[in-house]
């Protein structure tokens, strides 16, 4: 099996044996830096060879640099997000560097991550016709290229909706419409099957394969079908020097991604009336959407103290909104809440609401709002009253349990994972009674992840964890609360 | 957030031609501006108001006014001081403009969908990035809008309290984060967006005539006749006036 | 601070630029909608549309406040309610933002000294941009309302551009500190 260590002659010698159709020579990339510190390299001296005609799976971590390694094979970057790059990356005869991304177009096409960072078009038809028009193709192959796409991707009934109001798995399904109708000679998945459920990752897999087309498919998870219809497998290596990308076949790469759940201690929870944190009884909410009402209602939902509860259940099955309405967000049009106040239970006003529940959102992005970490964590510290040589003591506590660094740094250019970490530092410091954590789960790294939750658990009285993985549900919780339709589906205690 | 005036309809302001109906619009609109007299500025804001009567549901005839009428009072409480002469005629006259500009525009964007506003500013030969630019403002409007209000639900989680701040110091005060937060959001998708538009194909040199028209408006007989309906009309409501004079 | 590669400004392509424009039309228009304090006395609120034109004068050039306020302002009226203002939005805002932008030509001071230079040419800037503004919905006002109503709207437009300057000077720098690829990004 080909392996990284082999130098430049090696390389040469392989390429007489096999077609590829991407070779990436001694790759080494890094940021710009906008602080003092120097940025760590995201990737170090790595080599690999895409092949053509099959579907490679390369399995990485999260924040190990897939998106980065898709942009850079694109050539986005360093063009749009500065960064120090060496070694070559040839596309065919294409060498990257040289070109400008978009005469790429017919090359290599990428299904980013985050749709939203990808989709700008008013009209999902739109969407799909915008490359096509930059192919230079007749009326009637642009007509028929659309209506192919459409149809297979089953967009009919989206064809003039805006794109921000599909769901994740139907902007996932737009976008690879998108590609498809372009159909590039590589295509470069990046985690694109996460969010599809079941029989789309199937029916895409399936295809891609009796067509014969050359895939990178990047993977933060294992999914069965990779083992079906993967043809190669690789993986990217952590390291602290860089990281470094090996194809070395599925049992090793699995074996390097390693584990997918973290292991938390949960002490033991009193289901007992007298232990009762937070009570919600007949809540009734109807949410306007674009062209239907949805309607959330919960008969009776009661929280316990040192309890982790998870929420589990599709997009748009009223997690959020439910949540919303614990904190005082939303007030619900019936029901109420009470909550702990001593011995006794009362009915909390919004106001109590929004001062008893701290609320970690999906996107850390919309909870940062001032330039650096020190500023950030300070706001709202003051506003409890706290002295001001207090709260810089508690700041320096908190950049150090949550390993936050610096308190000079900018959030906005720190890595997701650490801003997600800022974000758990703030409510850390604001000392709510219960914490809720939206999809906290997705897009970083287990180690953060798990340190998020601990170090929040030891300070809040209840946690209640919102996600689309119930193995991580079954792993970190007390109590699982499946939602659907706006209704609670299941309830079901753990054993502990 | 309501993204649009436009409403859904059948009505024949609906099925005319957006190009001709953009030539209308600008023809009116230097109409009402023309010395006509209050006669024939009073009739036209008729016609209009019934267009807007007939146009959508005729209940939304008055809406025009409802959201102007503050001016409108202003408009009838400060003229007078200003003229010597016929200043209730003047004041007249003011108020008659006004309500007519409103009820043109008005019903413009209510018969006519942002996207076809586009395609006709395109076969009036508005450049290529310039149509983009709306288009892709249009998609980011409602998004960001609804960004912000995530930001300030955020902002008043982390503050603790949803009482309302009334000094108007305090209140820009307070909005100072939020606005930060939304900007940087907005700030660091432009790389973003840059990249998925090059990734699509942008900056390829136009080529061919072909290229970026797979939508765009027919020209055909519904056109023409449209355009000429729409001299017609004009010329009749340039030779009217004389009748009254 | 680490050496920038060439590649740096190769940055400012027209996929950036058209992306840019697209942003902050699109950030002028919320800004416009979203956030209105109550006070003028005709449309009866401020709007902090100006906020984000000259926000955008100061980072990213002449061009980008021109087209952005004036789109953004334009859009903003028709989505808002009030389609009889936005031609005139689009002129008035557009020459604002050109001319704020013109005036700045990105001399927004980091370091103490270019802050002292700086600071006249915001004073400038300012006046200018509130000047053109006040004085060209005046005239503008005049010719669909009426001297009198037009008055009427000079102090809220006056008050406007003044927590438009304030508040585009004060998220400047907060981005510039926040967000430093920003610096890049002027053209």
């Amino acid at each position: 099996m080909f392996s990284s260590r082999q130098n430049g002659y090696n390389l040469l010698l392989f390429e007489l044996y096999m077609e590829h159709i991407a070779a990436i020579n001694n790759l080494t990339f890094k940021y710009h830096s906008y602080t003092s510190k120097q940025s760590a390299n995201i990737f170090s001296d790595t080599s690999f060879l895409l092949e053509k005609g099959v579907i490679q799976i390369l399995y990485g971590r999260p924040e190990s640099g897939k998106t980065t390694l898709c942009r850079l094979l694109a050539g986005l970057i360093p063009m749009y997000q500065g960064g120090t790059l060496s070694g070559d990356i040839t596309l065919g005869e294409i060498q990257i560097r040289e070109q400008h991304a978009f005469q790429l177009l017919s090359k290599i096409g990428i299904v980013f991550q985050d749709p939203e960072e990808q989709l700008f078009m008013p009209v999902c038809e739109d969407e799909i016709l915008f490359p096509l028009e930059h192919l230079e193709l007749s009326h009637e192959e642009i007509g028929s290229r659309l209506e192919q796409v459409i149809d297979f991707y089953d967009l009919q009934q989206y064809r003039t909706s805006n794109p921000a109001n599909l769901s994740g798995g139907e902007k996932k399904r737009l976008l690879m419409a998108v590609l498809d109708a372009v159909d590039p000679e590589l295509w470069v998945l990046d985690e694109t099957f996460e969010e599809l459920d079941i029989n789309w990752r199937e029916k895409i897999l399936r295809s891609l394969k009796e067509r014969g087309k050359s895939v990178l498919i990047l993977a933060s998870k294992d999914i069965d079908l990779y083992e079906t219809y993967g043809d190669r497998f690789g993986v990217i290596i952590k390291r602290d020097s860089g990281n470094h990308i090996e194809f070395s076949g599925r049992e090793h790469a699995i074996e390097v991604l390693g584990d997918t759940l973290p292991s938390i201690e949960l002490s033991e929870v009193l289901y007992a009336h007298e232990r009762a944190l937070c009570n919600m009884t007949g809540l009734q909410f109807t949410y306007k959407h674009s062209n239907h009402d949805f309607l959330i209602s919960i008969d009776a939902l009661t929280l316990y103290d040192q309890e982790v509860l998870a929420l589990y259940g599709p997009n748009g099955s009223g997690k959020s909104t439910l949540c919303k309405i614990l904190c005082g967000l939303i007030s619900p049009n019936e029901g109420k809440i009470s909550i702990r106040d001593g011995e006794k239970m009362r009915v909390a006003s919004e106001n109590d609401l929004l001062r008893h529940t701290g609320y970690l959102f999906q996107n850390p992005d919309f909870q940062i709002f001032l330039p650096t970490i020190g500023d950030e964590l300070k706001l709202g510290l003051t506003r409890m009253g706290i002295q001001s040589s207090e709260a810089d003591q508690r700041i320096r506590e908190a950049t150090d349990l949550f390993d936050l660094g610096d308190v000079e740094q900018p959030p906005a250019i720190m890595s997701y994972g650490k801003r997600k970490r800022l974000q758990a530092a703030v409510y850390y410091l604001l000392e709510r009674k219960v914490c809720i954590l939206d999809e906290t789960d997705s897009g970083i790294s287990l180690d953060d992840y798990a340190k998020i939750l601990e170090l929040l658990k030891g300070r809040v009285d209840a946690v209640i964890l919102i996600t689309h993985d119930m193995r991580l549900a079954e792993a970190c919780s007390h109590r699982i609360i499946e939602m659907k339709d706006g209704e609670i589906q299941k309830e079901r205690r753990l054993c502990r | 957030m309501q993204m649009t005036l436009f409403q859904q309809g059948n009505s024949i302001f609906h099925r005319f031609d957006p190009r001709a109906k953009i030539l209308l619009l600008l023809f009116f609109l230097v109409y009402i501006f023309l010395p006509f007299g209050l006669i024939v500025h009073g009739t036209v804001l008729l016609l209009l108001i019934i267009a807007s009567a007939v146009s959508t549901d005729w209940r939304d005839m008055f809406s025009p006014i409802i959201a102007i009428w503050p001016i409108l009072i202003l408009i009838a409480l400060l003229t007078p001081p200003f003229y010597r002469e016929d200043p209730i005629g003047i004041t007249i006259e003011l108020l008659l403009r006004f309500t007519s500009i409103s009820y043109l525009f008005t019903l413009f964007f209510k018969t006519t969908e942002m996207s076809m506003i586009i395609l006709t500013l395109r076969w009036f030969r508005l450049p290529y990035n310039a149509a983009l630019v709306i288009t892709m403002a249009l998609r980011f409007i409602p998004y960001l809008g609804g960004v912000y209000h995530q930001i300030q639900d955020a902002h008043k989680l982390r503050m603790g309290s949803a009482e309302k701040i009334n000094r108007f110091y305090q209140k820009i005060r307070s909005l100072i984060p939020v606005l930060t937060s939304v900007m940087i959001y907005a700030i660091k998708t432009i790389p973003e967006l840059s990249m998925s538009l090059e990734h699509r194909g942008f900056g390829i040199p136009r080529k061919t005539s072909r290229l970026r028209v797979y939508k765009s408006l027919k020209n055909g007989h519904k056109l023409f006749t449209h355009m000429g309906i729409s001299v017609i009309i004009a010329v009749i409501f340039i030779l009217t006036p004389s009748i009254f004079n | 601070m680490e050496e920038r590669t060439p590649n740096v400004k190769r940055q400012i392509s027209p996929a950036f630029k058209v992306s840019s424009v697209a942003i902050l039309t699109a950030i002028t228009a919320v800004f416009t909608l979203v956030v209105r304090i109550p006070i003028a006395p005709t449309r009866g609120y401020i709007n902090l549309g100006d906020v984000a034109i000259y926000f955008t004068a100061f980072t990213l050039g002449p061009i980008t406040a021109m087209i952005a306020g004036a789109l953004g302002t334009g859009l903003a009226d028709i989505i808002g309610g009030y389609p009889q203002w936005s031609i005139i939005s689009f002129f008035i805002h557009g020459i604002q933002g050109f001319a704020v932008g013109a005036v700045m030509r990105g001399a927004i001071g980091l370091t103490e000294q270019q802050t002292k230079l700086s600071r006249v040419r915001i004073l400038i800037a300012g006046l200018l941009g509130t000047s053109i503004m006040v004085l060209l919905y005046y005239l503008a006002g005049a010719a669909m309302s009426g001297f009198g109503p037009a008055l009427a709207e000079i102090p809220g437009n006056i008050i406007q551009n003044v927590v438009g300057v304030v508040g585009g000077l004060l998220l400047t720098r907060a981005i510039y500190r926040a967000y430093p690829p920003v610096r890049d990004f002027y053209w």
